[in-house]
């Protein structure tokens, strides 16, 4: 069962929120700020982080922060009333992973997490299922039908983030930057070329298709 | 009003404030006055200028010096008020305006010309801008009071509903949806009018960097996915790679509020249209949805706070969404304007005037 940490101060809303976490099969662990939730850290693995950010004694940006300073890799949720750009990106520079705007909508909370977890066990694990095929991060082979092929380096990272969320669509900007770094000198198209390589090379896999959203990017659905 | 003309029918001491200084420089003439003829007439006397005797002479000069104290002093009793008035007109004026009262106006009297009448002219000015300005503020705390109370009463009042022992499941999962999306709407309303506030008191843009705009209308589009893909809203997109320089967080919100309206105005199964061009001196976004459109009495306060067109469209927003847009916009010197007909969707187009970018 997987452990998550809830950092709030406001004992009404830290109740609501670990009760609606174990009604989901989670076994949630509690603490009102950052400094406590340090200890519970040392005491037990957490695989999910759910802080929120206005907290006494620490704020939320310097427990994430420091987290990730000691090593800690596990995703990290943020919760908080301030609804703007600059906190969400102070919060994502310092390491968060999510973000949600009080008053949070439980059912989106759960959603969240469930997406985090798998998220981190893929990046953790370093392979991905699809079907029948499977996908390692480590070699860049995919394995299918008892076959191990190994592709091209970015040809593979390209497939493996399609493949991490299924799905949901990503601009050509947005793989570029992932892929080739943001000060590349590549071009949109070159991911489109990347898109047609791979085409070619699963046209026969029916485990997922890599479609076109116009105007928009792409996406990989599971079939 | 009344007080201040009965204030200004009171007499006013003669010895008090200015006008001990008119006062104080009238008898201060007066004294030279009185030497320079006593000096005249001792010289007339002794030297026997003129074929007077010294009796007669002095007798001459005093009566003289009397006439002149009794002039000087009537031009101050009636003048002194008159020039003094403005003064002290302003003086209580400016009073009343710091306690609030901006329901005040100082008349400029007659002799009174040049700086001060000017002077005068602008203060009265500024208190009308004070008093319009006071209007509208009121005029938005009661709207603003309003729309907390209709939600807030909603969810007392199925709360209530709610503690219902016997009530039927389904009716239970209904009256728990209304209030969860009335604390929703009534989220988005604080947040909104914060933003609101902010930008209304901002004349720049201080955070203002280049970036791509095509880019940025997608990633607006992706954030919003859920929302379209839930009604199999058709995307329709065609941009073309443009950079600009202004404010990035700024303008998202302008595209979020203005695609939001869109998927929330377009039928299940409609079309949205997000459509950019370049001319030769400016850009323009044009978002078009096929939903239910407007009137054009609707379209014409559309941009204004709180206006909602009809009772439909008020269950569906707060009112504040296009004021927004509207004063970012503004802020950022681009342009807005809308183009719609009932039952014929809405097309919103905002035009960027073309600013020189430097490219890398």
């Amino acid at each position: 069962m997987f452990k998550i940490l809830v950092v709030e101060d406001d004992e009404r809303l830290l109740k609501l929120m670990s009760a609606v976490l174990r009604k989901n099969g989670y076994d949630a662990l509690t603490a009102p700020n950052g400094v406590e939730a340090l200890e519970v850290m040392d005491q037990n693995h957490i695989d999910l982080i759910i802080s929120d950010i206005m907290m006494p004694k620490m704020d939320g940006y310097q427990f994430t922060r420091q987290l990730r300073e000691g090593g800690y890799t596990q995703p990290i949720l943020m919760v908080t009333a301030k609804d703007d750009f600059d906190a969400k990106l102070r919060g994502f520079t310092a390491g968060t992973d999510d973000y949600m705007v009080k008053p949070i909508d439980l059912n989106e909370m759960i959603l969240r997490v469930g997406a985090l977890l798998r998220r981190s066990q893929i990046a953790s694990e370093h392979r991905i299922e699809v079907g029948d095929m499977l996908l390692n991060y480590d070699s860049f082979t995919v394995r299918w039908r008892g076959e191990e092929m190994m592709l091209p380096k970015k040809e593979f990272l390209l497939l493996y983030k399609l493949l991490s969320y299924p799905g949901r669509i990503f601009t050509r900007q947005q793989l570029m930057d992932e892929l080739w770094g943001f000060d590349s000198t590549a071009d949109e198209r070159t991911v489109d070329v990347h898109i047609k390589r791979l085409r070619e090379r699963f046209h026969d896999n029916n485990a997922f298709e890599i479609v076109t959203v116009r105007g928009l990017g792409y996406k990989a659905v599971k079939s | 009003m009344d007080k201040l003309n009965k204030f200004r029918q009171e007499k006013r001491g003669l010895f008090s404030g200015m006008n001990m200084m008119l006062v104080l420089r009238v008898m201060a003439l007066q004294a030279i006055a009185t030497a320079i003829m006593i000096g005249v007439f001792y010289i007339v006397s002794r030297f026997e200028l003129l074929p007077i005797t010294t009796w007669s002479l002095w007798l001459v000069a005093y009566c003289l010096l009397g006439c002149g104290m009794v002039v000087g002093m009537i031009m101050i009793a009636i003048f002194s008020k008159h020039i003094m008035q403005p003064f002290t007109d302003l003086n209580r004026a400016t009073e009343r305006v710091s306690r609030g009262d901006f329901d005040v106006e100082v008349k400029v009297p007659a002799l009174v010309g040049g700086e001060l009448r000017d002077f005068i002219n602008g203060f009265n000015k500024m208190v009308r801008e004070l008093r319009s300005i006071e209007q509208m503020r009121s005029e938005f705390t009661a709207v603003i009071s309003h729309e907390f109370k209709t939600p807030l009463s909603s969810m007392q009042g199925y709360a209530t509903l709610l503690q219902d022992e016997d009530l039927p499941l389904q009716e239970r999962q209904e009256y728990a949806q209304i209030i969860i999306d009335s604390s929703r709407r009534l989220s988005e309303l604080a947040n909104n009018i914060l933003k609101l506030t902010k930008l209304e008191n901002q004349q720049i843009i201080s955070d203002a960097s280049t970036f791509s705009l095509d880019e940025q209308l997608r990633l607006v589009i992706l954030t919003l996915e859920p929302q379209w893909s839930k009604k199999n809203i058709e995307m329709d997109i065609d941009l073309v790679p443009s950079m600009i320089s202004s404010s990035e967080e700024l303008l998202w919100q302008v595209w979020s509020n203005l695609l939001d309206n869109a998927i929330k105005f377009t039928p299940e199964g409609g079309t949205i249209c997000v459509q950019m061009s370049r001319g030769s001196d400016a850009t323009l976004v044009c978002i078009k949805d096929n939903g239910e459109g407007m009137d054009e009495k609707t379209q014409e306060h559309i941009f204004d706070k709180f206006y909602q067109g009809d009772k439909t469209r008020a269950s569906k927003g707060n009112g504040l969404g296009l004021a927004l847009v509207k004063r970012v916009l503004d802020l950022c010197g681009a342009d807005i304007s809308v183009k719609s007909a009932p039952g014929q969707g809405a097309e919103f187009t905002v035009t960027f005037p073309e600013i020189p970018v430097r490219s890398n």
